[in-house]
């Protein structure tokens, strides 16, 4: 196993990272460098790669239900407040958590593999890999460009600077998530309205079913 | 990648694009791409010209005086399915190449905070 913290703030990620305790390669990628190579349109992805260095599963939805809340400091339990979605977004919530797989067939797939490797049925071909992995036309390659511009100079702390170039990311290619969620994630609130419409609206707006691609065993 | 003039030397552009002008072309690994007429001048390399014939988009900020060049488009994302070349940073700012879990079954697992 191997993570990767798609986090143009790698200080935001570093809280999940150290609760974790994780003893295996916990990696950082603040420039969405895999998102361009591998085109992935949202987190969590798993891929698996063979023992070759050979890409078997290009990227599949990996959400899971987060776990109950842990108590809070102190050891007292914070009482649960359910969350009430405002009317807009209650189909779009509907619509993703139908996709969202809970029927653990994607743990099963990936024991599978690691039990049978290249017999595996999960397994990918080169060409079924290739031909699985996102299309990008020009305007999507455009996108990746001024999303690149964007986490550069969010980067270098012009955050006000990298809006126009996140704005543009996302709408050229918005289905590309990774891109709205990382903008939304780092803009400051005290630059004022600087997005028009918040994430769920964003989905409602493109389409639920673009957010996490039904699994395709 | 993130630049910040459009006119470089062959050998800048090659460090920094990883594409080295060769009689035959742009060339990385096994592919050429053909550059007959490719602009220079002085000996240096139009990075626009550069960039256009390699379908790969240029966007700028003009206020910061950068450009960022786009992967090539016009296919798909992967042209072949073998894991690129990548070297990430673990949270403690250590070099990690992905090409050192050859011989063992890898899950990447892409996450973030938001």
């Amino acid at each position: 196993m191997v993570t990767v913290a798609i986090d143009t703030d790698v200080e935001a990620a570093r809280p999940f990272h150290e609760a974790a305790h994780p003893t295996h390669p916990a990696l950082t990628d603040p420039g969405h460098t895999l998102v361009e190579l591998l085109g992935f349109t949202n987190v969590p992805t798993a891929v698996w790669i063979d023992e070759s260095g050979t890409i078997v599963r290009p990227g599949d939805q990996a959400y899971r239900a987060p776990a109950a809340s842990p108590p809070a400091a102190g050891g007292a339990a914070q009482p649960q407040q359910q969350y009430v979605p405002p009317p807009e977004h209650r189909e779009v919530l509907q619509t993703l958590a139908s996709i969202i797989d809970r029927s653990g067939r994607y743990d099963d797939a990936i024991r599978d593999w690691a039990a049978h490797g290249a017999q595996s049925r999960y397994a990918l071909s080169p060409e079924q890999v290739i031909e699985r992995s996102r299309p990008r036309p020009p305007e999507v390659g455009m996108a990746a460009a001024e999303f690149e511009l964007a986490q550069h100079l969010q980067r270098l702390g012009a955050g006000l600077d990298a809006v126009p170039h996140f704005k543009e990311a996302h709408r050229l290619d918005p289905r590309e998530w990774t891109y709205l969620r990382q903008a939304l994630a780092v803009a400051d609130p005290a630059w004022g309205k600087v997005y028009e419409r918040d994430m769920l609206s964003e989905v409602a707006a493109v389409g639920a079913g673009t957010f996490y691609a039904p699994l395709d065993l | 990648m993130i630049v910040d003039t459009l006119s470089m030397s062959p050998a800048e552009l090659q460090r920094q694009t990883g594409w080295e002008l060769k009689p035959e072309g742009a060339c990385r690994g096994e592919v050429c791409v053909p550059m007959q007429g490719l602009a220079t001048e002085g000996g240096r390399v139009d990075v626009a010209d550069f960039a256009r014939r390699m379908g790969m988009p240029l966007a700028h900020d003009a206020a910061h005086g950068i450009w960022a060049l786009g992967p090539r488009s016009g296919g798909r994302v992967l042209e072949s399915a073998e894991l690129p070349d990548v070297v990430l940073s673990d949270f403690d700012g250590n070099s990690f190449d992905l090409a050192s879990l050859r011989g063992r079954k890898v899950l990447l697992l892409a996450w973030a905070s938001y």
